[in-house]
């Protein structure tokens, strides 16, 4: 049998994450995964744990859901930022940040760094790095782009 | 969210993509925050979400930040994170870094040395009963399965492995599709999972990973039998790189069934040979030896 505190050290780290993607900040999922953590505490008895970690995942979605509802940041986006449909004629790019040398964390970094143009703090306190650290992986992205770039002029 | 702090190097590739980016932005509009964007591809609803999802659908930057955030590890659970969490529901602080057996020698001892003496200390308990677990954990019956299960970790297929097994035709193909089935496995979205990974089985009746992950998938919703049918499948297509996950998660799923001497079976497959379920198999056939 499973007792709590094995189950809470299995599934911790899984329920935080799932809390990042969700909500985007965290201290936020911090929240948000303690509370799940805490129902399930309280309902130990009543649930199977072979429901989880997807139990723990859901009250985590719903948590979420009231989290935006509380902020209303989705309104912001609708009113700022609403996506204009697309436009026949303008092909949307798709080779921007694409690298073979590039792995996921660069593209991210470049993504939020010149297309949603966060600052350097901010990419650092989502993605759990360093400032050094996003830098690093910025200055590199940007080398290995610029040198595909250049290599693109020269074959035209 | 508007950025000031760009060095002077970064300005000039900032100058150097800008006919790019405002290409892409008169395309698709402008993106939406990447906090949104997650939220609202890992099935949260919220007022905004379906204009964010329509987004996504036609912005392949949007699409491929999803898909790397989707899979980027976020950093686990700190000290002082964990520390916070375990004082919700009543734990003292400081005494998460007790463990039950820097407790328990010292009061095996102390009550040994008490029965001896013949001292009736015995009527209070050795150990402070806070002090033998971390956390409080509340009487449980006994789950009906011993078999831990935890999600199944994602093996997509080599090219090579799939021309050799004569589908070379539809290798790029297979691939692409069965990424994008995978996507709400990857999201911890079984029933979703489960819808999309189905019809991908089926397409593709030779491959065996679609069935298993649909099989994974069911498991996590606890329907078990119809887990096992999907695992029994994904063997009888020949098990591709999952071949030992196949044996794990079957043994797993036939437990919970009830079916313990052919989980029994399973489990001891994996035991008597090398492997990453080794430890784990030859673990759980003494439970259900027990059992």
């Amino acid at each position: 049998m499973q007792g709590f505190e094995a189950v809470y050290k299995q599934h911790r780290d899984a329920v935080l994450r799932f809390a990042m993607r969700c909500v985007g900040r965290r201290e936020i999922a911090e929240e948000i995964t303690a509370d799940a953590f805490l129902q399930l505490h309280q309902n130990w008895e009543a649930i199977d744990t072979g429901r989880l970690p997807a139990w723990l995942l859901t009250v985590v979605k719903n948590r979420a859901t009231d989290y935006w509802r509380r902020t209303g940041l989705e309104k912001r986006y609708e009113t700022e930022a609403r996506p204009s449909p697309p436009r026949p004629r303008d092909e949307p790019m798709t080779g921007l940040f694409e690298n073979k040398a590039l792995k996921p964390v660069h593209r991210i970094c470049l993504t939020l760094r010149y297309l949603q143009e966060m600052t350097v703090a901010e990419i650092a306190a989502y993605l759990g790095l360093s400032e050094m650290q996003v830098k690093g992986h910025l200055q590199y992205s940007r080398g290995l782009l610029r040198k595909q770039l250049t290599m693109g002029q020269t074959n035209e | 969210m508007s950025s000031g702090d760009f060095t002077r190097d970064e300005t000039e590739f900032r100058q150097e993509i800008e006919a790019a980016v405002q290409t892409h932005r008169a395309a698709v509009g402008p993106c939406p925050r990447p906090d949104l964007l997650m939220a609202a591809s890992s099935g949260v609803t919220f007022e905004g979400s379906g204009d964010v999802l329509r987004h996504l659908a036609v912005c392949p930057l949007c699409e491929q930040l999803s898909r790397d955030l989707a899979e980027y590890e976020f950093p686990p659970v700190s000290e002082a994170e964990d520390r916070r969490m375990r004082a919700r529901w009543g734990a003292a602080p400081g005494r998460t870094t007790r463990s039950w057996w820097n407790w328990r020698i010292p009061a095996v001892t102390a009550a040994a040395a008490a029965l001896l003496a013949g001292v009736v200390f015995l009527r209070r308990p050795a150990v402070p009963p806070e002090a033998i677990s971390p956390l409080p954990s509340p009487a449980k019956p006994a789950p009906a399965f011993v078999l831990t299960l935890t999600k199944a970790p994602i093996r997509i297929p080599a090219a090579a492995v799939l021309t050799f097994r004569g589908d070379a035709d539809d290798s790029k193909a297979y691939l692409a599709d069965f990424a994008a089935a995978l996507e709400p496995y990857r999201k911890d979205d079984y029933a979703e999972a489960a819808s999309v990974l189905e019809p991908v089985t089926r397409k593709y009746p030779k491959t065996a990973e679609p069935e298993f992950y649909l099989g994974v998938s069911l498991l996590l919703m606890s329907q078990n039998d119809a887990a096992v049918t999907s695992l029994l499948e994904a063997r009888r297509r020949g098990g591709g790189v999952v071949t030992d996950d196949i044996s794990w998660y079957l043994a797993v799923a036939l437990a919970r069934s009830g079916k313990i001497a052919d989980a029994r079976a399973e489990a001891e497959h994996l035991c008597a040979r090398a492997g990453d379920y080794k430890t784990q198999a030859c673990a759980a056939l003494g439970q259900l030896k027990a059992k």
